[in-house]
Order: structure tokens, then sequence, then C-alpha cells
């Protein structure tokens, strides 16, 4: 479904160029969990920014359903794409529904008000916070309303840049759990990058990225 | 649609947002408004004083060394005040008082003591200074100014010099003043006399002839005629009491010798016969002219009519000073004597010393332009600048107000603070600017990442964000355009009027719209807003292009 072509990234480093990645191939399909790990400034999050059409290779594709994500990169995240970050990136002026409500508007997906409050209800958020500006709420919450915010639309990936890092343990695991749900359940490809290996146990297929050798190795741990 | 949200959910971040650019773009009207009208606002208060100066009657200010000097003055003039209530018929008679210091002059009414003492301080101003008569300039009329004769010569276009009053041997005018008080005298019945002697000395006549005294037939006194007298004369076409005069009248022609009748010390008539030698189209400006009665007197007669106005040359002129120093030393000097002692006169009279002031116009075309007008009135600078020398009297007195200050310093701290503000609101103006809208946008740069990150199109959060911001910037420009617009005229009408506190808002709001909106600056403010509008739409679009990658990766940066 997403297919990863011979893509290598690098930046203006100053005068030099810094290579970040060198020649990822790889695929990812739907239904299946997915982690990427590696240390500190290995690439993992340019890895997630290239896959999300936030970013673009220096040379290479990334392919999805067989078509470029850099030809039409809106539609791509709009419709087929849903983002959670580490640090939610919520819009804190909006409530928890209207940030749900948001996304849809972008993806062009009408969904009723019941919906909406039913999927946050899900994922542990009650009508009465599902109406606070998520600026109210605790970090567990907002990750939660982040989820939601990403599925509602329905995508086929879901990429997520380290969901747990800011989350109790509680929270870290229920995260992973519905990213789990999410990927047997729901069929959708979710791709979570993480430098936690117990947490990546968790995943269906591990992708490691090391330092030095900047290409993403397949691990069975 | 929701991004809208941004300004109404954070209120509070809005408003400040608002006032504080409403106070920024305040402060840059303000500096633009100081800058482009520092000369007007100079202007002002000169013109202020000027005006209260120069309307007669109605004189306000005298310059004193301190207050002490004021007081011994003003005690002065109170004393004499009293004596002159008790002689009777002095209303209505022009009065003339020449000392060093100065002379007064009054003709109305005597019992207003309030006009009394203004018009006593009308004439101390023994420092240089230059007056702008700010009614003349709205008027486009002549405007007054009083220069020093070296002054003169600079300005480009004079079109008139009166009462040039110099010893020195290179000017062209001679003015002698003398008055004769006979107040406190029961033997004489008269009043005041005055006599007045003016000449031509020096070979350059261009300052006569670069203004409204030209030779039209004839021609000037030549060097022998001026060193050594000569029984020659100079008369005017016109004069200023003989509305038709005696030249075109009687056909007086170059060559014609005219006869002068000229009391002598014991006021019998004699007659001199003097060849007219040139017509000139002078006014009363300088004359030999003599009013009043005096012991002694000079008429210019021809035929049954005076003439108050004609040139003799300065030699001729010099022999009756003779006679009226001896006379005044014979006759005189007790009474003279008596007044000056009450005035404490450490001063001799001597008309020489007059030699720094004089009365020149400025002749300004109908179709002046402010520019035009400003560049013939850039000579007022340095005089502005003069008025904080030590050499002048700092202290003023206003007698509308009662009020007695320290001219010199208020208007020194005035230009401080003009120069003060304009330069603070140009620093503050860019720092604050540039801290706010990078803090500002720095925050929502990461939304727009966040509305990227969701598949929004770029366009559509431009339009929403630029939207919001205009819709800022538009309301921050009409505050501070308000705002500034009530300072800088109520900041104007401080500096013009003479009291503040008789001015309500309405009014220093009033002034403003006459001062600004019919004036030359106007086009400053939809410039000032033009420029807003592109700093804003400029500085946010040209930031959110540089700033994409920089903020993508600050969404994804794990706190």
């Amino acid at each position: 479904m997403l297919e990863v072509k011979n893509v290598s990234y690098s930046y203006e480093d100053g005068a030099s160029r810094r290579l970040i990645l060198k020649d990822i191939d790889v695929s990812f399909k739907s239904g299946t969990f997915y982690t990427i790990t590696g240390e500190s400034g290995s690439g993992k999050t340019t890895l997630l920014s290239l896959l999300g059409a936030l970013d673009r290779p220096q040379t290479g594709d990334i392919l999805f359903n067989g078509q470029s994500i850099y030809d039409d990169p809106s539609t791509y995240l709009s419709k087929h794409v849903g983002f959670v970050f580490q640090s939610y990136n919520l819009i804190d002026y909006m409530t928890a529904y209207e940030n749900v409500k948001a996304s849809l508007n972008i993806a062009k997906v009408n969904k009723s008000p019941e919906n909406i409050y039913g999927l946050l209800n899900v994922l542990g958020i009650g009508k009465d916070k599902a109406d606070r500006l998520v600026s109210k709420l605790s970090g567990g919450e907002m990750q939660r309303v982040a989820i939601a915010r990403a599925i509602a639309k329905s995508p086929s990936i879901l990429l997520s840049d380290e969901p747990t890092g800011n989350l109790d343990e509680q929270n870290s695991r229920f995260v992973c759990e519905m990213f789990k749900i999410l990927a047997h359940k729901l069929d959708l490809c979710v791709i979570m990058v993480t430098h936690d290996l117990n947490l990546a146990k968790k995943s269906d297929v591990i992708y490691r990225i090391y330092l030095g050798d900047k290409r993403l190795i397949h691990e069975t741990l | 649609m929701k991004r809208s949200l941004y300004f109404k959910r954070n209120i509070i971040n809005t408003i400040l947002l608002v006032i504080v650019l409403f106070a920024v773009l305040a402060l840059v009207m303000f500096a633009f408004v100081m800058k482009a009208s520092g000369d007007d606002l100079k202007e002002a208060v000169i013109s202020n004083y000027n005006r209260n100066i120069n309307i007669h009657g109605n004189l306000t200010f005298g310059y004193f060394k301190d207050k002490e000097h004021y007081d011994k003055q003003l005690a002065t003039v109170e004393e004499m005040i009293d004596g002159l209530k008790e002689l009777d018929g002095i209303e209505d008679v022009a009065y003339e008082y020449a000392t060093k210091n100065g002379y007064f002059t009054f003709a109305d009414n005597i019992d207003d003591l309030s006009e009394f003492e203004a018009l006593w301080f009308t004439d101390m101003f023994e420092f240089e200074y230059v007056s702008l008569d700010n009614s003349s300039r709205v008027n486009k009329e002549d405007t007054t100014l009083f220069l020093s004769r070296q002054d003169l010569s600079t300005l480009p276009d004079i079109y008139n010099a009166t009462s040039i009053m110099t010893k020195e041997e290179e000017m062209i005018a001679y003015k002698h003043t003398l008055t004769f008080d006979y107040r406190f005298s029961d033997e004489v019945n008269r009043l005041s006399s005055i006599f007045t002697l003016a000449g031509v000395t020096g070979d350059n006549i261009s300052y006569i002839q670069n203004g409204s005294f030209d030779i039209l037939e004839g021609r000037m006194f030549t060097k022998e005629e001026i060193e050594n007298g000569a029984k020659v004369i100079i008369l005017p076409v016109n004069t200023f009491y003989i509305e038709d005069g005696p030249v075109r009248n009687r056909k007086v022609a170059i060559g014609d010798m005219i006869p002068l009748s000229i009391n002598d010390e014991d006021e019998v008539l004699y007659t001199e016969y003097y060849e007219v030698i040139g017509l000139h189209n002078g006014g009363t400006c300088i004359s030999v002219d003599y009013t009043g009665e005096l012991p002694f007197s000079i008429d210019y007669k021809y035929e049954d009519d005076y003439y108050d106005t004609a040139y003799i040359p300065y030699k001729n002129l010099s022999s009756l000073f003779e006679k009226i120093d001896k006379i005044r030393s014979e006759e005189d000097l007790p009474l003279i004597n008596n007044v000056d002692k009450n005035f404490e006169r450490t001063d001799k009279f001597d008309p020489s010393d007059y030699y720094t002031l004089s009365d020149i116009n400025i002749k300004l075309k109908e179709d002046m332009t402010s520019e035009e007008y400003y560049d013939i009135i850039s000579y007022l600078e340095k005089y502005f600048n003069d008025l904080n020398k030590d050499s002048m009297f700092p202290y003023m007195y206003d007698s509308n107000v009662g009020s007695f200050s320290n001219v010199a310093g208020s208007i020194a701290s005035l230009k401080i603070i003009f120069d003060v503000a304009s330069y603070i609101s140009v620093i503050a103006v860019f720092g604050t600017t540039f801290v706010l809208l990078t803090n500002e946008f720095k925050k929502r740069f990461k939304e727009r990442a966040i509305w990227l990150s969701m598949g929004e199109k770029d366009r559509h959060i431009y339009k929403d964000f630029y939207l919001g911001y205009f819709m800022i910037g538009l309301i921050s420009f009409g505050l501070g355009a308000v705002i500034s617009y009530i300072l800088s005229g109520l900041l104007k009408q401080n500096l013009v009027n003479d009291n503040l506190a008789n001015n309500t808002i309405d009014s220093a709001v009033t002034g403003l719209f006459n001062d600004y909106l019919y004036d030359d600056h106007l086009w400053i403010y939809p410039l000032v807003f033009v420029i807003w509008i592109l700093i804003y739409s400029l500085s946010f679009i040209l930031a959110a292009h540089f700033n994409k990658r920089r903020s993508i990766k600050e969404m994804l940066t794990k706190e």
C-alpha cells in the first residue's frame, strides 16, 4: 500500500550536506502495526515526515497505492493519513470536538455530532470534556483527542511520532493497545516511531535505523 | 473557517495585540507628524510670541533679566501711571518714550492699567529676536520679521525695509528718534513731542533699490553731498498723509527748487530752498519728519502743503542734532532727569545703539507654496536657537494670564522633547514591531504546520490568517490614527494657545482639523496606513514562506 522506493534524504548543514537517510526501500501494508526505532538523531522522525508528505526526499519516491504521495499531498494527507504526535499538536484554541470536526471538514467527510462525540467517548473523552478547550485537558486526554482526530476520517495510514513520550504508563499502554486494534480490527497501516524497544515489541514489524548506517533494517526481537 | 476562532478565543491576547499595535502606530504617526511639522511647531511657538508682540494695544510680553528686574520696572510704570492720571487731556494723545531699554506708547485710554502696562512691555525686547506674524502667514500677506542689518542682506525677497537704525557708516539710512517728556512740567502745556530725523549715508543703495523705495526719477545723493551737506532733496511721489502727493499734483520735477520752512530754536520760521534731485516711490519708511510741538521745529513746506517725508543729506541733519542737544541740555534736561531718575536708567540715550533692530517685510507671492514659504522663514531657525542664549532676558511676563515664566528654558525643553520623542518613537516602532511580530508569527506558523499535517491547503491557511491580522491591523490603525490625531492636536494647541486650561478636547480636535486637515501633511495618514499594511502582509507572507520547514520541524519537536 505504501512503498518507499530508494529514498535518500539530506539537508544543508552550513557549507556541506548532511545525509540522514540512505537508499531506503521498504513497503508498508494495511492491517499491520509497524514501529521504527533507532537512536536519537538517526532519522526516524525524518522518515515519518517523508511518509506523511510533510517533506520531500532528494532522491527516490514514496508511492501510495501506486501513486506518488507528492502528486497531491493535500488530498493524501487529508483523506488517507492521520497523524499522532508526541506533543499532541492540537489546535489549542479549539475544543476537543472542534479539533476532530476541523479534521473532518478538511477531509470533506460528513459525520454527525453524535458520531464525533461517540468516537471521543470510546477513547475516554466524555461529552463534558469534549466541549472543553483542549488546553484544559490532561496530557493523556489530549493524546486521546489527537488519536480521535487522526482516525475520525477513516484514514488508511496512521503515522505516529513517539506518541507515548509524554504519557504515563497507563496511557502509554492504552495508546499501544489502541494502535493494535486500529491495525488489526480496522485494517489500518499504523506506523509508529519510538525509541522504546519494549513498546516496539508490541508491534507486528520492527524496523531500525542505525545512526551510522542510515538504512532501514528489519529487526526481529 | 475555524481559524478565525484564534482571535475570538484568545480575546485578551488579541486585545493586547491591538493595544500594543495601535500604541506603536500612534507613536509612529506622532513621530511622523512631529518630524513633518517640526517647522510648523517651532514656528507656532515663535509666532505665538509675535502675535502678542505685534498687535498694537494688546501687547503682553516683556522680557526681563529676572524677577527683581521685572518688579522694579512694573513699580516704575505704576508710579508713572499714577502721575499721568492726575493730568487732564492725556487720553488719545500719541505718546512715545525712548530709552535704551525701549519705549512705550499708548494711544487710547490710560485708565486701563493692563493696557498701559502691556504697552510698556511692548518694546522691552532687548535680545535679538525674530518674530513671525501667524495671522499674516495664514492670509499669505506680508510677514514682519525683525532682523539685524547683517541678516537683512541674506534674505532673498525683501521688498520693504523700515526703521533701520544704525550709526555704522555703510548703512544706508539713519533714523534718530527723540522724545521729550513734559508730563511733569507745569510750564509746558504739551504732553509729548516726537522729533524724528532720518537721512541717507554711504554709497550702497542696493538695499533700498531692492525694495519699494526706488528712485523713480533723478538720482540719489552723491558721496560729497552726504559728507558735506547740500541743499538738495529727494521727494516721494506720494506721501503718507497726503493722499495725492504734491509731486504728482503740482508736477514737481527734477531740478525744481522747493522752499522748506524750518523753525529755528526760537520758533521763528525761516526758509531754505532745496533743489529736487530725485523722486522716489517710498512711503514713510525712510523719512525726515516731525510731529508734535517743540520749541523748535522743522517743516518741509512746498507752497501750502507740508511734506512729512523727504530726504535730505545726512550732513544737513547733523547740524539739527546739535541744535536739539543744545536745547535739551539747556531747557529740558531737568525734566528729563526727573523721569530718568524714576526709571533708574543707567544708560545714556544714544540712538546709535539701535543698530540691531530693523523691520523687514518679506515679499510673499500670492501663489507661494508652503515649501517656498518655509525656505524663506528658515532664517528663523537660528533666531529660535538664539532664544537659548544666556545673553537674552530669559524671563517672560504675560499680562494676559498674569504669569511669569522662563521662556528660554521652556523653549529649550520643548525642542528636546520634540527631538527625543521623535527618536524614541522610531526606535520603539522598529523594536516593538519586531518583537511582537516575531513572537506572534512563530506561534501561528506552528499552528500552520498542524493544519498542513491535517491536509489543509496552504492558500486556505494564508487567507484565514491574513484576514485576521488584516482586521487587527485595521483596528489598530484606526485607533492609532485617532489617538495620534488628538495627541498631536492637543500638543499643538498647547503650544499655540496661551492657556490650555481654557481649551476643551473639542476645541483641540477642531484646532487639529483646522491645522492638519487642510494642511500639507494630510498625505501622512494614507501613507502610514499603506506602510502599516505592507509591514503586516509582507512580513507575514515572507516569514511564512521562509519558515515552512522550520515550523513543521517545530511541530514535530518532542517536548
